[in-house]
């Protein structure tokens, strides 16, 4: 029986037998299928299945939770009884909002076939490249193959009834030549994002730049300009999604947007939007209430035009209930070559590390460059540089932006994003480390 | 469940295979989460699943159901046997394992009083009343509460005969108090906690009674002085050091990372293998304990899940490095005939990594209390509680924030401060430790959440220490470039 069919019945089972005033029902099944290689061996090796049941269900207003992962037809019957009686011990949800009913919307699904039959042969023959690669060049390759189903399903008492269906597939290596390394990623929904091609190109990305970090250099810390990369910009812009981007927080005074809705927040060239249809980092449609999330702007034109809120806030307040879903912030043409013609003096980031929040209400983030932290002057790559920390806020750096380049998917972070390539004025590099 | 592990273990004697294990885990996670006087969030997670990883011709296959009929179970054996088999395909060095004996035994956490039979409203009730007494503090505008309590209930067999059954308990909870002032917003944590225990620890706990404390001391961080930039002596309270420990003590020494497992993705290591019994990691007044029999401590399994029993040991030993976390397939690495005991995974569905052990930096030998020491510095800051945190992928530049801190100035505290930061190099700071105060002082604090792997896996552990001061240490340059 296909997981859709499975939660149907389950969800008939449910309603049959709850006496709840209203309930969510979600659904979410996973295979995560991994093959993880270091020192040019295999170290890890998992195929995994996780399949849960959420039940969250309300009488007067008193709210109760299980999730399981029994989905046998008593461990549901069980369930149901050990819910209600958590709900009828619990406290009125003072925010409870009545579950949504259907929409109307019909299910879409982002599946790749060949993911779905995709098994540890074709993960060792994707692996084998970067590893018969490193041996080749004599160096040591770290790295994953990855790929991933799921499935989410979510129905209420008053009918709603979603379901959706999507693949990933993620390949990731490091590569060490002479102890200096450089790594390089691919992220896609289908097996095409991962060829072994895109492998052999990304491995010799990666061992270029660890080549030009065995000469690397010494500089002083402060405020420089740079190219952020757009795959490590993925990992730092992601941040964005979901620190502070509330209208309720905005409302109550604790986000770094507060006073700031209709206003130019950062350069005009900036738009800043969530698209879970869109292919290029497709995600989940809908909320975990069964909210449809479409496409929508928080920036457009560098004007915050909106935050997302939740029903209760949007109910009280007369706004309209929105969520993120995904991340995506448009691109241009030009590569990230061209963008580094630009550079007088500055540094070419391509990959970033450990990234933390340091002050919230300007939205100021600490992190480490990682990998390949590169010189350049007069347009030139000259070299590799020692690493650096640095602090600055997303919002100052999308204000100081000279110019955007060809953007990149990651899909295999808290959300889907696709952002370009960046070169920023002024980005603040606070202290060296040793390597 | 016993019967489970045996059936899988006879499906795998069918198989040609070097090494098995296999782990039935049950797993209950409830989580609670309210936003000032609403129940926001109720999560009551069950799991239950099978874990088989067999070795064969030194390749590590893994593979993991929820469904625990003979069918399915005998499925998952092939898939992981199959798994193995086809990382054949790839020449390399195989995994070696260390040789153990086969242990027959059971754990328990010691409880008085099951988390799961305490009643929702009984747990949000804490919280809510959390909320009550600090909103009496004029400028608090939320107060967002937690509650966590975990089981695992795990039976583990391997093809060498060990048989082990570990039931594990661990409760915690706190909450943030969020001030917000004119065009700005500060908050402060009561700092969470979680042991080993059962909900007597949420009880034994004023959670209830420090939140007008708190609160008022969010509502301070308003108008508070801002960091100073420069060189400054830092008293680094237990509930902050437990965390500079973790980062910069316990990952730099799980084994996997020294030797470049995690080189793809959680980073690599600067305590090399050569630097053990030679390397001055800290001053001589430095003693770092592993300890996975540590009493309450997060880490404290009885046995790891490669079927290890619970081992005490030095990491750093007056202040040089000495030894390393390490499991069955890393600790021959460094010459080492067995395991100390650090593969776990954090679910049934998980392959077991190498994890940091419960790990505290011992107490002084000499009697000094924190006024003692606060006496004794003359320009200094004080920090309380765990803020912002971030170490680069060698594990030597490191960033760290906090919840509270204070300005010292000729032995007194003189007033509160904001947005400290302070950045340093790991060995520098550790050999910077020039005193610590005394076994009476000594306080154990728990990590929840600490990532590592791929794919990523969470996991627990306990740091303790008493509060220690570090001498010249870099503050404010994060926000004053």
């Amino acid at each position: 029986m296909d997981n859709k069919k499975r939660f149907e019945k389950i969800v008939k089972l449910i309603e049959k037998n709850t006496e709840a005033d209203d309930y969510i029902i979600n659904y979410n099944f996973n295979n995560n299928a991994l093959t993880r290689f270091a020192n040019n061996m295999v170290t890890q090796n998992v195929d995994v299945d996780k399949e849960k049941l959420d039940l969250t269900l309300y009488f007067d207003g008193k709210k109760g939770n299980l999730i399981t992962a029994d989905l046998s037809e008593d461990s549901i019957k069980n369930l149901i009884e050990k819910c209600e009686n958590i709900a009828k011990n619990s406290v009125k949800d003072k925010e409870y909002m009545p579950s949504l009913s259907d929409d109307g919307v019909k299910d879409t699904h982002k599946v790749d076939k060949k993911i779905l039959e995709m098994g540890p042969e074709k993960r060792a023959e994707i692996a084998n490249v970067a590893i018969k690669n490193a041996s080749k060049e004599n160096v040591k390759v770290y790295g994953t193959v990855n790929n991933t189903t799921d499935n989410f399903g979510v129905a209420t008492k008053n009918g709603l009834f979603k379901f959706h269906e999507k693949t990933t597939a993620n390949y990731s290596n490091t590569v060490d030549y002479k102890d200096e390394k450089g790594a390089n990623f691919l992220s896609g929904y289908d097996l095409a994002s991962i060829s072994n091609e895109k492998v052999d190109k990304v491995f010799y990305e990666a061992l270029n730049d660890s080549k030009t970090l065995e000469n690397r250099k010494d500089f002083e810390p402060g405020r420089y300009k740079i190219l952020l990369s757009a795959k490590a910009a993925t990992k730092l812009f992601i941040w964005m999604g979901f620190f502070g981007a509330s209208r309720r927080a905005v409302d109550e005074g604790y986000s770094p947007y507060v006073g700031k809705i209709g206003k130019k927040i950062v350069d005009e060239r900036i738009n800043f939007y969530t698209d879970p249809l869109n292919d290029r980092a497709p995600s989940k449609p809908f909320t975990d209430e069964g909210l449809q999330i479409e496409k929508k702007y928080l920036i457009k034109n560098g004007v915050l035009k909106d935050l997302p809120c939740g029903r209760f806030w949007a109910d009280k307040n007369n706004y309209k209930p929105w969520a993120v879903s995904n991340i995506i912030i448009d691109d241009t043409d030009k590569s990230e070559k061209e963008l580094i013609k630009q550079i007088d003096k500055g540094f070419y980031i391509r990959d970033l590390w450990y990234i933390r929040m340091v002050k919230r209400d300007d939205f100021t983030l600490t992190g480490m460059t990682r990998n390949g932290f590169l010189y350049v002057e007069d347009g030139e790559i000259q070299s590799g540089a020692i690493h650096y920390r640095w602090n600055d806020s997303p919002l100052r750096m999308l204000d100081n932006i000279i110019d955007i380049g060809k953007g990149a998917a990651n899909l295999n972070s808290w959300y889907s994003i696709y952002v370009p390539s960046l070169l920023i004025d002024n980005f603040y590099l606070s202290s060296k480390t040793l390597f | 469940m016993k019967q489970k592990v045996k059936f899988a273990l006879d499906v795998i004697s069918n198989y040609n295979v070097d090494y098995a294990d296999v782990r039935l885990r049950q797993t209950n996670i409830e989580m609670i989460r309210t936003y000032n006087n609403v129940l926001k969030n109720v999560r009551n997670d069950d799991e239950l699943g099978i874990g088989i990883r067999v070795l064969i011709n030194g390749r590590w296959g893994f593979a993991a159901t929820p469904h625990l009929d003979e069918d399915n179970i005998s499925k998952t054996v092939k898939r992981a046997v199959n798994i193995a088999k086809a990382a054949a395909k790839i020449e390399q060095k195989p995994i070696i394992l260390t040789k153990e004996k086969a242990v027959i035994d059971t754990f328990k956490t010691p409880i008085k009083k099951n988390p799961f039979d305490v009643s929702l409203s009984d747990k949000a009730n804490i919280l809510f009343n959390v909320y009550e007494n600090a909103k009496k503090v004029k400028k608090v505008k939320k107060v967002d509460g937690y509650m966590y309590f975990h089981r695992i209930h795990q039976q583990f067999g391997n093809t060498e005969g060990s048989q082990l059954e570990n039931d594990i308990y661990m409760s915690g909870s706190s909450y943030e108090i969020t001030a917000v002032g004119d065009g700005s917003f500060e908050t402060r944590n009561y700092q969470m906690f979680p042991k080993s225990k059962g909900y007597e620890w949420i009880e034994e706990q004023p959670l209830e009674e420090k939140a007008e404390e708190l609160a008022e001391d969010a509502v301070k961080k308003l108008t508070a002085k801002k960091s100073p930039a420069g060189k400054k002596d830092l008293i680094l309270m237990p509930s902050h050091l437990s965390l500079t420990i973790h980062e910069s003590v316990g990952h730099p020494t799980e084994l996997d990372r020294v030797l470049g497992w995690e080189a793809n993705f959680a980073g690599i290591s600067f305590a090399t293998t050569e630097k053990r019994g030679n390397f001055q990691y800290g001053s001589d007044k430095v003693n770092l304990v592993a300890d996975n029999t540590l009493e309450e401590g997060l880490g404290t399994w009885g046995f790891d899940d490669d079927g290890i029993p619970g081992q005490k040991w030095h990491m750093v030993k007056d202040g040089i490095l000495i030894n390393y976390g390490t499991t069955r397939d890393t600790a021959h690495y460094i010459g080492e005939e067995h395991s100390l005991g650090c593969n776990r995974a954090d679910s049934y569905a998980s392959q077991p990594i190498n994890r940091i052990p419960n790990l505290s930096l011992m107490p002084g030998k000499e009697k000094l209390s924190l006024d003692d020491l606060i006496a004794d510095t003359k320009d200094g800051i004080l920090i309380d509680g765990r803020g912002s945190f971030s170490i680069d992928q060698r594990r030597y530049n490191f960033q760290f924030g906090g919840d509270m801190f204070y300005e010292i100035k000729n032995g007194k505290i003189t007033q509160p401060l904001r947005d400290v930061t302070y950045q340093s190099i790991t060995p520098e700071f550790w050999n910077s430790c020039d005193a610590i105060c005394d076994e009476d002082h000594w306080q154990k604090y728990g990590v929840l959440n600490c990532g590592k792997g791929e794919p990523g896996q969470r996991m627990q552990m306990t740091h303790a220490a008493s509060p220690a001061r570090f001498r010249n240490i870099d503050v404010g340059g994060a926000l004053n470039g």
